[in-house]
């Protein structure tokens, strides 16, 4: 009896109750300002708005009633952190779909409701089916984290497929001005750059972890020391296609993403800094290059420094996303209060400076500091991995939650003008599927590796 | 060594972000502070180990201070962007090169979800108040035009458009009318719960039924009809043709097709800019005009005032009168009617003094007059006007004295060349030409001064603020803003002023108000722009004064009849209206 209780996880069932809580206020909230308005006018209309965006919530506390029988010494913040996160994309994607022309983008609201229960239906068959036991060993011989290691030349295949691929049968559904997107059966659309870099970070974490041992000094060429070959390639590699990256598509935030995995995966596995710092100055240098030849590139520099030179045309849309940012002030206009909607695309680039209109500095750092405590969680998993044999799920886990790090820092950079702005997504805030799916896969793989950590742990 | 660097370096970051973020940096310049702020700091807060972490378990480590060092610059952006500099790009407006303007939606809505407050006439008629529609919008409906030409009343209550902002009073109250000015409890509670913003009322000094009988008295010609109170100074009718039609520059927020309407007040707001006569000044407190004869007046109070050097009985009326010797006699004064001294004589015997002159209006004897008073360097006509607030352009304030609304000084002259000290400029100047400037507000407040006994009072619009509860958030006091003349020459002035209407050219009886006794004097100023303006200001009744008119019509002919008819009828109305 007090073992079964000791498998309960209670932090996480007390968090995530808190975070429900949290969520039926903002609710409340949305649906009286919504009243208001003259927008919601009766009990099916309330239902309406509440149905899509309660259900994944729920669903949290299913998944972790499931932990507690399965894996019941996983991390136990990751959970409550990404019902947070997610909630307030689903809350946020609700309020916006408001101002949104359904002609155009569709029910939102539902559609990012679907894509978040299917996330968490993934995350649900990643760590509760039992893959080593039926799959991985019965059909490889090996276990789940043995076979993503053992066929790392594969994931680099896949990946250099789906870039080529892109290319090649990409689409533009919504007048981006890149082609970024595959059409699936269905009508579905899937961005198949969201996958690449976790197919990135399992090449890499696989790849550096086997030349970790590398320890010669690297080769001579007169007074310059170049780091050892198995260093050198893959970063020349990743140089050429970020540089490729803002040649194709102009976009220094896509690059600026897959080349700081890179090197934040490189720098922790060698622990050599100046790895980090050359790396860095190369890609400086190539982007100042390209800034220099790219039309493209300099247009959306110079929007950056000065929106307000051409404020009604290529800096309109930074330039309301200031007014939106502006107008929250210190407590924010309040949920549903506010006019978030005049920024273009509030629903999936600029989400944060809408969130940061209606909820305000103390909302918007809030946001911020959940994305710390979950990169904090996602590095706790890695460290926590003991044995220098596992060197592979520890880049990994460190890999994966750059992932997430990176894209925050990225977006909300350019929302708030400190980078120049990029198309990423906002880790399950923005409204879009691919970004969704993929971040509960991350956050999937992270659980498994705390999962068996803990497990040894316990034994 | 290494720590007092980092000392060092937070000291700079932190001094980086300090000025970034003071009113001394620009924009351009806080993105490189914060950057720059983030590299020292991110070297200040750097952890130092003393046995190196080596492994993934260091890098790892450092990866998450760098990403927190990340974060936190973004925080200290948020800081700028929501705080520090928040207000600023708020309300931040910007015209590109092919004239694009954008701005900020946010204040254009908030606006229209204020129910704005009501503007009552002296006797609490609504002239005009907000109706709220559909999601808490509102806008601005004017009940007053129901009974009453609401383009009488454009000048004075402007307009609250949502396309073209604000003018008149919904301008300069618009802090009260809004609620943020005096704003209460009740004001705080609203906007906690979100509840539109209510302005509060305003009680203008406005007669409403004056001031249409005003309107109609001026009978569509160009030109300007002030009634002030004498005794407080209280503005009881102002207006100014051509006027406007402020509804239809309102967005009426019920109905459906708001781009529609938008384009409608686009188009009105063209067609008002395009049109020659400009109908949007708001003539008699921003029109600048030459007074005419109206000026006399001042003169001849100069002249009381100083009766040792004005001696405003020793006076002729000759045809011409050669100011400068030097000057050939085609620039000297004429008098309007040739051999006019007869017909002085004729009312008041050979003998005659001030109150003959200035009643059949003798160019030639102000220009006397004028001479006299700033002979032997005396400055008493430069000074009796600045005592009236005409002012040399170099003393000038930017506005005349009413401050509710734009209104624009009087000027002695023009011109700081020296034409001042030209004898012939202070005899043009001493009847009403020269290069005077004068507003009909101007002429109005000179008629009150003196039939207030010599005390000017500041002319106001506002009689009081009011909350939604009645209470009375501001109330206007009558204010003396000077005294230009005694109360002796003031009676004075009502003996001479009501000559001009009874004893003067026949002209003039037409100012004449059965039952009571007035008095006035007319103006008929020659411009170069075509036919003279036409003015009068009048003051009765003279046994306890009430009222002073000032009248002008652009262009309107001879201020004797056009003029004294006008101001006759206004003058008429004011006291049947509040005996």
């Amino acid at each position: 009896m007090r073992e079964t209780l000791r498998r309960v996880r209670f932090t996480e069932l007390q968090l995530l109750i808190t975070v429900l809580l949290f969520f039926a206020a903002g609710y409340t909230l949305l649906i009286f300002s919504g009243q208001r308005r003259g927008l919601i006018e009766s009990v099916p209309g309330v239902l309406n708005i509440l149905w899509p965006s309660s259900l994944p919530l729920l669903l949290y506390l299913l998944v972790s009633a499931g932990l507690s029988y399965r894996s019941p010494f996983a991390d136990e913040l990751l959970l409550p952190l990404v019902a947070v996160l997610s909630g307030i994309g689903l809350l946020f994607t609700a309020r916006a779909s408001r101002g949104l022309d359904p002609e155009i983008y569709g029910d939102v609201a539902a559609k990012q409701s679907l894509f978040v229960t299917a996330g968490v239906i993934l995350l649900v068959l990643m760590v509760f089916v039992d893959w080593d036991r039926w799959v991985f060993i019965r059909v490889f011989n090996t276990g789940m984290m043995e076979w993503l290691k053992n066929h790392r030349w594969t994931w680099m295949f896949l990946g250099v497929a789906l870039m080529i691929l892109t290319f090649i049968i990409g689409v533009d559904p919504n007048n981006s001005g890149v082609k970024v997107w595959f059409r699936l059966p269905g009508g579905f659309l899937f961005q198949p750059a969201e996958l690449l870099k976790v197919i990135l970070v399992i090449f890499l974490a696989s790849y550096l972890d086997e030349h970790r041992e590398v320890v010669s000094g690297g080769y001579r060429i007169g007074r310059i020391s170049l780091p050892p070959l198995p260093y050198l390639v893959p970063m020349a590699g990743i140089w050429l296609l970020a540089m490729g990256l803002i040649i194709k598509q102009s976009d220094l935030g896509a690059a600026l993403l897959l080349f700081g995995i890179f090197v934040a995966m490189l720098y922790v596995a060698t622990g050599k800094a100046w790895y980090a710092i050359a790396s860095f100055s190369a890609f400086g240098v190539g982007a100042f290059v390209m800034y220099q030849f790219i039309g493209k590139v300099q247009e959306r520099v110079a929007i950056w420094l000065n929106p307000w030179a051409d404020a009604a045309v290529r800096g309109f849309q930074i330039i309301q996303a200031q007014y939106a940012i502006a107008a929250g002030g210190v407590a924010g206009r309040g949920l549903g209060l506010g006019s978030p909607t005049y920024v273009p695309a509030v629903h999936t680039d600029f989400a944060f400076s809408g969130l940061s209109e209606e909820l305000g500095l103390i909302g918007a750092i809030g946001i911020i500091i959940t994305y710390i405590l979950l990169v904090y969680r996602g590095y706790h998993i890695a460290l926590a991995i003991n044995g220098r044999f596992r060197g592979f799920e520890q880049l990994l886990a460190v890999g994966l939650t750059t992932i997430l790090a990176i894209q925050a820092l990225i977006i909300i950079g350019g929302n708030l003008r400190v980078i120049p702005l990029t198309g990423i997504t906002m880790p399950f805030i923005s409204y879009g599927g691919s970004s969704v799916l993929v971040n509960f896969i991350i956050i999937g793989l992270l659980l498994r590796i705390s999962a068996t950590t803990q497990k040894e742990k316990a034994a | 060594m290494r720590a007092a660097l980092k000392i060092f370096a937070g000291i700079i970051a932190i001094g980086l972000i300090v000025y970034g973020m003071s009113p001394w940096s620009t924009e351009e310049r806080w993105l490189l502070c914060l950057w720059s702020a983030t590299l020292l700091g991110g070297f200040a807060v750097w952890p130092v180990r003393r046995q190196r972490s080596t492994g993934i378990y260091g890098g790892t480590q450092n990866l998450a201070m760098v990403l927190v060092i990340g974060f936190s610059m973004l925080t200290l952006q948020l800081l700028y962007l929501q705080v520090v500099k928040a207000g600023a790009i708020y309300s931040r407006t910007v015209t590109d090169d092919n004239g694009n303007i954008t701005s900020n939606a946010r204040p254009v809505i908030a606006g229209m979800k204020v129910k704005r407050g009501t503007i009552f006439d002296s006797q609490g008629a609504v002239l005009a108040e907000n109706v709220v529609t559909s999601d808490d919008f509102s806008y601005r409906t004017y009940p007053i035009a129901d009974t009453y030409n609401i383009e009488a009343f454009a000048h004075v209550l402007g307009f609250a458009s949502t396309v073209y902002g604000l003018a008149g009073i919904e301008d300069s109250y618009n802090a009260y009318l809004t609620g943020e000015r005096g704003s209460s409890w009740q004001s705080i509670q609203n906007d906690l719960l979100n509840h539109p913003q209510e302005g509060h009322n305003l009680q203008l000094t406005i007669n409403a039924a004056l001031q249409q009988r005003a309107y109609d008295a001026l009978g569509g010609r160009v030109g300007s009809v002030v009634v002030l109170d004498v005794k407080t100074g209280a503005v009881r009718a102002l207006v100014g043709y051509p006027a406007f039609d402020p509804r239809q520059l309102t967005l009426n927020t019920s109905a459906d097709n708001w781009s529609s309407q938008t384009q409608n007040i686009t188009a009105y707001w063209q067609s008002l800019l395009s049109d020659e006569s400009h109908p949007l000044i708001n003539r008699p407190l921003q029109g600048q005009y030459p007074p005419g004869s109206t000026f006399k007046t001042v003169t001849a109070v100069g002249v009381l005032n100083s009766p040792e050097v004005g001696k405003p009985e020793e006076i002729s009326c000759p045809n011409e009168f050669q100011a400068d010797p030097q000057v050939s006699m085609e620039f000297a004064v004429h008098n309007a009617v040739q051999d006019e001294a007869n017909y002085i004589a004729a009312a008041y015997g050979p003998d005659f003094g001030l109150d003959a002159v200035y009643a059949y209006s003798c160019n030639t004897a102000f220009a006397q007059y004028g001479l006299r008073l700033q002979a032997n360097g005396n400055r008493l006509l430069e000074e009796q006007a600045k005592r009236f607030h005409v002012y040399p352009p170099s003393q000038a304030p930017d506005h005349g004295d009413m401050t509710d609304l734009p209104s624009s000084p009087s000027l002695l002259y023009v011109q700081e060349d020296g034409y001042w000290n030209r004898p012939a400029a202070i005899a043009d100047t001493a009847f009403g030409q020269g290069q005077l400037l004068v507003t009909p507000l101007e002429m109005a407040q000179v008629a009150q001064a003196i039939a207030n006994g010599g005390d000017m009072m500041k002319p106001y619009l506002v009689e009081r603020v009011m909350s939604n509860a009645n209470k009375v958030v501001y109330q206007a006091q009558p204010k003396k803003i000077g005294t230009p003349l005694s109360g002796a020459v003031a009676r004075r002035m009502f003996q001479a002023m009501r000559a001009v209407i009874e004893k003067g050219w026949p002209g003039a009886q037409a100012a004449a108000v059965p039952g009571y006794v007035v008095g006035g004097k007319s103006g008929t100023a020659e411009n170069p722009l075509g036919a003279p303006h036409a003015w009068f200001i009048e003051i009765g009744p003279l046994d306890d004064p009430k009222y002073a008119v000032a009248v002008m019509v652009e262009n309107g002919g001879e201020g004797t009849s056009v003029g004294g008819a006008l101001a006759g009828q206004v003058m008429q109305a004011a006291l049947e209206i509040n005996p």
